[in-house]
């Protein structure tokens, strides 16, 4: 493979970023259709998409795979912006911290979304993830309670990882890549 | 007004035609082997252009953009390549779900998500009074904020920064990895 055939793979990579985000968003909007952000029944709800709804498991196993593809795609954007130094020509600054928010709000994505089916080991994950934010200095405690909707995992915490993972997220992610597009159009993101 | 870049044009060269860009304050994106330009580029510095090492040739009338219907078929091309290997990753995986969580009983390990398995495993080996929460902490901002404080390093010492990069991308996977084999 060429260097410049491999430049413009990478080159491509917020590209397929953007249409990794579409296919969550549309498969998400379908999933919410049948899905119930209640502790009695989410489980229950998941289990009848993935066996009775219509195509339901093909539905979430795309939202599933697009979302870790997405979050390796967002990792592979970064390492190219740190090896071939493109924050050191002009508004690369912006393009890189705006690139790393968007990680975090992968990550964030990530792991609320993880906990949505409400099944023992979600549960448990999404307990042991809470105490190790909580770990954080300065702004761990802050950080846990939005998490948990309390200050335990409980029946709250579905609520707000739902609320998290469907609203605020992805407009979080919608506004990043706006404005990563608008730098695009100013000849100053990659 | 299109710039056509030569082949065998070296970073420095580029870096060089990208400061000029910069310092006459005209916009542009960058499509590989071209850059096209926005406002302020006048047809007529066309030969300013042409002179310097980078470019190869200089395009006034750039290329024309594609009908509609062209321009559709691309997408819904570019959307069927994409869901075609993601529909089949996803029939593949099995769609686990467990038993309904049960908050009176924690489930005995219920495994660490793989984005924090480095965290996890670093928790597992590190000494007691390594503060695994801090490190973990400053690794995220120092990642946000790495271009206000590498900037000198990755202009002066561009290996090291490479070098780096590699050490911290290296430690990464393989905690990841440990974290994620337990």
């Amino acid at each position: 493979v060429s260097r410049e055939r491999l430049r413009s793979l990478f080159r491509g990579l917020p590209g397929l970023a953007v249409a990794l985000f579409g296919v969550l968003v549309a498969t998400g909007a379908l999933l919410s259709l049948d899905y119930r952000p209640d502790p009695a029944e989410a489980w229950a709800s998941v289990g009848r998409i993935a066996s009775a709804v219509t195509l339901g498991w093909l539905v979430r196993g795309l939202h599933v795979v697009a979302a870790h593809l997405l979050a390796a795609v967002v990792g592979l954007h970064l390492l190219h912006l740190f090896f071939a130094r493109d924050f050191l020509r002009p508004g690369g600054t912006a393009a890189w911290m705006l690139s790393v928010a968007l990680s975090f709000v992968v990550l964030a994505f990530l792991l609320t979304g993880e906990t949505l089916p409400w099944d023992a080991r979600a549960y448990g994950r999404a307990v042991m993830t809470a105490a190790r934010v909580e770990t954080i200095p300065v702004l761990g405690h802050w950080l846990a309670d939005v998490f948990r909707g309390g200050p335990s995992v409980g029946a709250g915490t579905l609520v707000r990882l739902a609320a998290l993972h469907g609203l605020l997220l992805p407009w979080l992610a919608f506004a990043g890549l706006v404005l990563a597009r608008r730098l695009d159009r100013e000849g100053r993101a990659p | 007004v299109i710039l056509r870049l030569r082949p065998g044009a070296t970073p420095a060269e580029r870096e060089a035609l990208l400061r000029a860009l910069a310092a006459a304050e005209i916009p542009w994106r960058d499509e590989g082997d071209l850059l096209v330009l926005g406002e302020g580029a006048e047809a007529s510095d066309a030969v300013a252009w042409a002179a310097l090492p980078a470019v190869a040739a200089v395009d006034p009338a750039g290329s024309p953009e594609p009908a509609l219907g062209e321009a559709f078929l691309r997408r819904a091309e570019s959307l069927c390549l994409l869901l075609g290997p993601l529909a089949i990753a996803a029939s593949l995986l099995p769609g686990r779900l467990g038993p309904p969580a049960d908050p009176v009983r924690m489930p005995e390990d219920p495994g660490t998500p793989w984005p924090l398995a480095a965290w996890a495993a670093l928790e597992e080996r590190a000494p007691a009074a390594l503060p695994v929460p801090l490190l973990v902490a400053g690794f995220g901002l120092g990642l946000l904020l790495w271009p206000l404080y590498a900037r000198r390093l990755a202009e002066r010492r561009p290996g090291l920064h490479a070098a780096v990069g590699v050490a911290a991308l290296a430690i990464g996977a393989a905690l990841g990895l440990l974290g994620m084999a337990r």
